[in-house]
């Protein structure tokens, strides 16, 4: 890092701690945690309210502003996810999970403890990812092409192997099943329209939230109705919930190599320009479980479950300023907004912006910095009462429950045709959860088949037209190869564990 | 609660003679302090949201409304258009639409996209396109003698979003026009990652209005090849960049007068721009009071200032101009229609 890089770093960090600029980024923070908070709100309502009225102000306090409602949001919906299988935001949907499972067995508290810290440590270690890669920003975001993307999503997709649960048969299907739905929609090459049936709202495919609703949250919602369950957590009194937070955060440190290695995955993939937030923490998790040495009970209420995605979906924040700044890329709703209001106060993505204006980009990720760790600690202050919602009687929290993902999948685009989506895999998810179908598999197929899909074509003509040699490529041959580990892995560790056992018991 | 017989006959003696004269003078009472729907083609935070939410707050001064920012970028933006085209022509819903875009879209076969002139009202264009032909500053291809130079070797690898795009309408016939073979690579998704591509190495070339890439060309990552659309702006950056209808441009041995006709032509489709329209039959008087407003709003120092800061392009037009280019834009589509309509066929093989 150079002296100057130095030097604007502790500029920005300065600026962003001194009185009152402090205030914008903590009142940026409780708005968007309100936001997050609030059904039918999230925090790209909350940026948009905000553009019109943020026109006349200075860059300094806009970013500081925005900085803190992109870092603000992504840890309240994890708290819905854990307690309720309501994901705020499809990034946050891989932590329900493991989450929603452990909040069943009386560990909710647990689950936000190491949730609260993975997401607080994870949002660290993806800043200071931003601020080691901002001398090669530029070089990285412009090195990568469709087939590194194409490997991307191929690394990605070989956790599915993981994730297929008892039956890989069934797993597969689910799968396939996930797959087959995201080509609904425009055929990104030729234009053409695939399984709409006419009608319009499929033009543009299958939106994620609204089935991972009815998937994840209805889908519970009719299983509670039907099982009878009394509590989510089977305990009545917050006396007999077993988990605590300590527990939680202590576990990030017993897995602190996988928390590592997740908060990487999260930063590097929010670098890479145009990857949607959600499959962050879809590959992470699949890392985790594919690498998981001890007995693992992924999707059961395991505990590296709720870490993985949480220090993914908080690390990639960092990592999505890369692109966004450097390139005027951005990875998600939230860095989209950011772009616009950047440019809306004459600040442009790309060189200007990483050397005359790069105070104000450490402004940002620093603001971003605070954010993530205000929500984890105001997260955890909440944790005893959130915790005891599971110990109320789900006759009264059913309709609570349902509303809220009712509301949530209506509200997300505004269209009452995602409502009537979510209610149908809602049916599809209950189904599938009382015949044993893994449903993991099918939704991170189809958060990352548009992903594969799309740069599949691209670098299949681009290597037929002699653009791109794709063996000659260095992150791509790496990629093959953390693919070969991914589908391998586990069968050399099952086999491993299997010969020791003998041995032992030859002993 | 309902009224008093003799209070409904004072309201509706009231209405007679103070509201009914007004709404038929074409003033903007019937949506005054009412929500408009604005429907954005974009995502938030894309080149079409900017300027909406930007003319917002001074627009909603003007016409004392509330304006409701809707995102509907499914599809390249056809749901939006779709969504204008189907609303009550009340005023209360209007939208920002990519003309060349929905020109481009309509030649597909059993294309959705509305037909711009028969579906809508268009009351006032934002700004119309420059398009360019771009190549990178480190592929090798620098100026329009490069490329055919390079295309007599081999075919010029050109980058699109797909084969409905506004840049592959305008491909077959800038390169018949210019004479050059190609080859299309499909799936480049958002003009920033097209911009990508050709900096990459990817493509040689990308068809692109100047706006949505404008930081790559003013850093010089971007070099402007060719004008399809669009006059001179003055841009120091833009200023080499020769007009497809110019005589040294067009290729050898072709009829100069039909070339220039053409490339005229095509420029016509590309500039159309961006458009706010309203559902077609808007009443004459709401068309004209709420295109007034835009004007007036487009054209107000404040607005400009704020573009101008954000680095966004501002060329008002009123209706009847916009109307008349679009008019000569759409004469001209069904005229390249056989090519485009070819071009798409081998694409899609």
């Amino acid at each position: 890092m150079d002296a100057g890089l130095i030097d604007a770093a502790i500029d920005g960090l300065y600026l962003v701690f001194s009185w009152p600029y402090i205030l914008y980024p903590v009142a940026g923070t409780l708005l968007a945690m309100l936001f997050s908070a609030s059904p039918g709100l999230n925090s790209a309502t909350l940026m948009t309210l905000a553009i019109p009225l943020t026109f006349a102000w200075e860059p300094l306090p806009v970013l500081l502003l925005f900085g803190a409602f992109v870092g603000g949001a992504t840890f309240m919906g994890s708290i819905t996810a854990i307690l309720f299988n309501i994901p705020g935001k499809a990034s946050n949907s891989v932590t329900l999970l493991d989450g929603y499972p452990l909040t069943q067995k009386g560990q909710a508290r647990t689950a936000i403890g190491a949730a609260a810290a993975a997401s607080a440590l994870g949002a660290t270690l993806g800043v200071f990812i931003l601020f080691a890669m901002i001398p090669f920003m530029r070089t990285a975001a412009t090195t990568l092409g469709p087939a590194e993307y194409l490997m991307f999503a191929v690394w990605g997709l070989t956790a599915l192997a993981a994730l297929v649960g008892n039956s890989m048969i069934k797993g597969l299907v689910a799968a396939g099943l996930g797959f087959q739905l995201a080509f609904i929609g425009y055929d990104p090459r030729t234009a053409e329209l695939r399984f709409t049936f006419g009608l319009d709202y499929l033009s543009d495919g299958l939106s994620l939230v609204p089935v991972l609703l009815g998937l994840f949250a209805l889908a519970e919602v009719i299983d509670l109705l039907v099982s009878g369950r009394v509590t989510l957590s089977g305990r009545h009194k917050t006396a007999e919930l077993s988990g605590r937070v300590g527990e939680g955060i202590a576990a990030v440190f017993r897995n602190f190599w996988l928390f590592i290695r997740c908060s990487v995955i999260g930063a590097v993939i929010g670098a890479i320009p145009g990857i949607g937030s959600s499959v962050a923490g879809f590959i992470a998790y699949g890392h985790a479980s594919q690498t998981a040495r001890k007995p693992a009970f992924f999707g059961e209420g395991d505990i590296r479950g709720v870490i993985a995605p949480e220090a993914a979906n908080d690390a990639k924040d960092g990592g999505a300023l890369i692109p966004t700044l450097a390139l005027g890329i951005p990875g998600g709703t939230g860095t989209a907004i950011l772009l616009g209001v950047l440019t809306l106060h004459g600040m442009t993505p790309g060189r200007e912006m990483l050397t005359t204006n790069l105070t104000l980009v450490f402004v940002l990720a620093w603001s971003l910095f605070l954010s993530n760790w205000l929500t984890s600690l105001l997260g955890l202050a909440l944790v005893n009462p959130l915790a005891r919602l599971s110990t109320i009687k789900t006759t009264r929290l059913v309709p609570v429950i349902l509303a809220l993902a009712a509301f949530g999948a209506f509200q997300y685009r505004g269209l009452l045709a995602d409502l009537f989506c979510a209610l149908v895999f809602g049916l599809v998810g209950f189904l599938m959860k009382r015949r044993d179908w893994p449903r993991i598999p099918m939704v991170m197929a189809l958060a990352l088949a548009p992903m594969f899909e799309n740069n599949l074509h691209l670098t299949l003509r681009l290597q037929e037209l002699g653009r791109i040699d794709f063996w000659s490529r260095p992150v791509v041959v790496t990629l093959v190869l953390l693919t070969a580990v991914n589908l391998l892995l586990p069968t050399f560790l099952a086999t491993l564990r299997r010969f020791r056992e003998g041995s032992h018991g030859d002993h | 609660m309902g009224l008093s017989p003799s209070r409904t006959w004072l309201a509706r003696l009231a209405w007679l003679f103070f509201l009914a004269p007004a709404s038929v003078s074409g003033d903007c009472h019937g949506i005054e302090n009412e929500t408009v729907h604005w429907v954005v083609p974009s995502v938030a935070g894309g080149g079409y949201d900017l300027y909406s939410r930007l003319i917002q707050p001074f627009l909603e001064n003007r016409l004392n409304t509330r304006i409701v920012i809707e995102n509907r970028p499914e599809a390249g933006g056809l749901v939006a258009a779709i969504k204008v085209r189907d609303a009550r022509p009340d005023g209360r819903t209007i939208g920002i639409v990519n003309a060349s875009g929905l020109m481009a879209a309509g030649i597909l076969p059993d294309s959705p996209a509305p037909d711009l002139l028969r579906d809508f009202t268009i009351l006032a264009r934002i700004v119309s396109n420059q398009t360019f032909l771009f190549s990178s500053s480190n592929a090798g291809i620098g100026s329009i003698e490069d490329l055919l130079q390079v295309s007599a070797q081999r075919p010029i690898v050109v980058g699109v979003r797909d084969i409905g795009s506004a840049s592959f309408l305008a491909l077959p016939v800038a390169a018949r026009l210019l004479g050059f073979d190609y080859a299309t690579v499909t799936g480049y998704v958002g003009s920033t990652s097209r911009a990508l591509a050709v900096q990459r190495g990817d493509v040689d070339l990308i068809i692109q209005n100047f706006d949505s890439v404008s930081r790559f060309v003013e850093s010089g990552e971007l070099l402007p090849l060719l004008r399809i659309s669009g006059q001179d702006s003055g841009h120091p950056v833009l200023g080499g960049a020769q007009g497809l209808a110019t005589q040294q441009a067009i290729k050898r041995g072709t009829d100069p007068g039909l070339a220039r006709q053409q490339a005229a032509g095509l420029s016509s489709i590309m500039a159309a721009g961006r458009i706010i329209v309203a559902p077609a039959h808007l009443p004459d008087g709401l068309q004209q009071c709420i295109s007034q407003a835009l004007l007036e709003t487009l054209s107000g120092p404040e607005l400009q200032q704020a573009a101008a800061l954000a680095g966004l392009s501002l060329a008002p037009a009123g209706p009847r101009e916009t109307l008349a280019d679009l008019r000569t834009g759409d004469e001209q589509l069904s005229g390249f229609e056989p090519l485009v309509r070819a071009a798409m066929q081998q694409a899609r093989q």
